[in-house]
């Protein structure tokens, strides 16, 4: 054609069309450059905090259940949760120490006890006027706003690991994640008859959704075993409170959380042979900043 | 920590870009994302579909006792149809609301028009645009000019 090459310069005067494209246009065309197959078993450890977290909203409202009918002592469930708390906080120093490699200092633990019975004092005061909280509303609204609540923390949940050396700042999501829980326990314990039950219910979910999380975020890093036998023990701890009420909804809760464990990474994995991303010099150049962040 | 060595920004003391340039490591967060997006809205769609066309007694044999009334499942889609043809409308009519009319001022100078003030050095800006390499300035013609072009002298009879 003609002795000059085509260049893509727009300040040339060429003797070209201007809608010309050069046969070797797509060779540069690059397909799934950043590609990292998955494969199945991390991604089943990675969605176990998912059934974990769900696992814990069960056994939530199956404990509310409980409570609600009567079944249940609320002193028992004091009395289990702050065993439960003793409990995660070894756990939380041991894995403090693994992580860090030095003991949590005595003066932090100190500040720790304080705030935590700082906590238990103020949720005991408040129980009363918590129980009296939402005695205007009818008990169906409770459930609707309750379970949208709980919809929401499930969906805005931090489900990450904790990136030793990182960042250790709170996203928004999971702050509103948490308070959306707590919040909805507030409400459905407002709907109980005494204030023991009402304090005792929103300590147990402060345990579940404020203090677990943090527990969790530590425990994923550090021994995948560990983790999987909690994953196993949280779900059927769930299914079995929920196993004597009625007989559906445990198939549901069952059905769901083998769903979420085995179903959907195997779904992602086969999700994952139509990912296309085409990539080329006509691509924006994208400026990298502060790169030692990511 | 030779990584973050690498990983480290253009300075005056090192002014040179690691080449070939390292790879950009980004959050497989969206791919997740779109994954949980995908799954849900279909459960979603699978849902709905139930909802709206299952006979009442098989949803009581699945065990639902409660559910909002089957109405909505035709009323909604039904009305963010007429939703999206109203944004049409609504738009449209936004655009006729704030053009002014015809015998209005706005229709021939506004407070954004250029105006033609001649320029001292240079007394008609308009001439300027006659020499035949000129790229002419943006002026916003007369309309007193316009007409004379378009119409020819006004009528001495009047």
């Amino acid at each position: 054609m003609s002795s000059r090459e085509w260049e893509k310069v727009l300040w040339k005067k060429h003797p070209y069309p201007d809608n010309y494209i050069p046969h070797t246009f797509l060779s540069s065309l690059r397909k799934n450059t950043n590609f990292k197959p998955y494969t199945y078993w991390p991604l089943v450890l990675a969605a176990c905090s998912i059934t974990q977290h769900l696992s814990t909203v069960f056994i939530f409202l199956a404990t509310f259940i409980r409570i609600y009918d009567g079944s249940w002592d609320p002193r028992y469930l004091v009395w289990s949760s702050v065993a439960i708390f003793l409990l995660g906080y070894v756990i939380w120093e041991v894995l403090e120490y693994k992580t860090l490699g030095y003991l949590v200092k005595h003066a932090d633990r100190a500040k720790t006890f304080k705030s935590s019975i700082l906590v238990f004092l103020a949720l005991m005061a408040l129980s009363p006027v918590l129980r009296t909280l939402t005695a205007a509303t009818s008990s169906d609204s409770i459930w609707a706003l309750a379970a949208c609540l709980f919809i929401l923390n499930v969906l805005l949940a931090d489900y990450g690991s904790l990136r030793p050396y990182g960042h250790t700042r709170d996203r928004l999501t999971s702050v509103l994640s948490m308070n959306a829980a707590i919040s909805s326990s507030v409400v459905l314990a407002s709907r109980l008859r005494d204030d023991l039950s009402v304090f005792a219910l929103i300590l147990f979910s402060v345990q579940l959704f404020a203090l677990y999380p943090l527990v969790r975020t530590r425990l994923q890093v550090t021994d995948a075993f560990t983790y999987a036998s909690i994953t196993i023990f949280l779900p059927a701890l769930s299914i079995y409170l929920h196993s004597s009420p009625t007989n559906i909804i445990t198939l549901i809760l069952g059905i769901v959380l083998v769903f979420i464990t085995f179903v959907a990474p195997a779904l992602l994995l086969w999700a994952q042979s139509y990912k296309n991303e085409i990539r080329g010099p006509w691509d924006v150049a994208v400026p990298q900043i502060n790169t030692a962040d990511h | 920590m030779a990584d973050g060595e690498e990983r480290e920004p253009t300075s005056p003391l090192s002014p040179v870009a690691p080449y070939p340039r390292p790879p950009i490591q980004r959050s497989r967060a969206p791919e997740f994302y779109g994954f949980v997006g995908w799954i849900s809205t279909s459960l979603l769609f699978f849902l709905y579909i139930f909802w709206a066309i299952l006979p009442e007694e098989w949803l009581e044999w699945l065990g639902i006792t409660w559910y909002p009334s089957r109405e909505w499942a035709i009323l909604v889609p039904a009305y963010s149809v007429v939703l999206i043809l109203l944004t049409y409308f609504t738009y449209w009519a936004l655009a006729i609301y704030s053009t002014p009319p015809f015998n209005d001022l706005r229709t021939v100078t506004g407070p954004h028009s250029k105006a033609h003030f001649p320029d001292k050095m240079n007394p008609d800006p308009y001439l300027s645009a006659a020499s035949p390499d000129a790229i002419p300035e943006m002026y916003d013609i007369p309309i007193g000019l316009v007409n004379r072009v378009l119409y020819g002298e006004r009528p001495k009879g009047k």
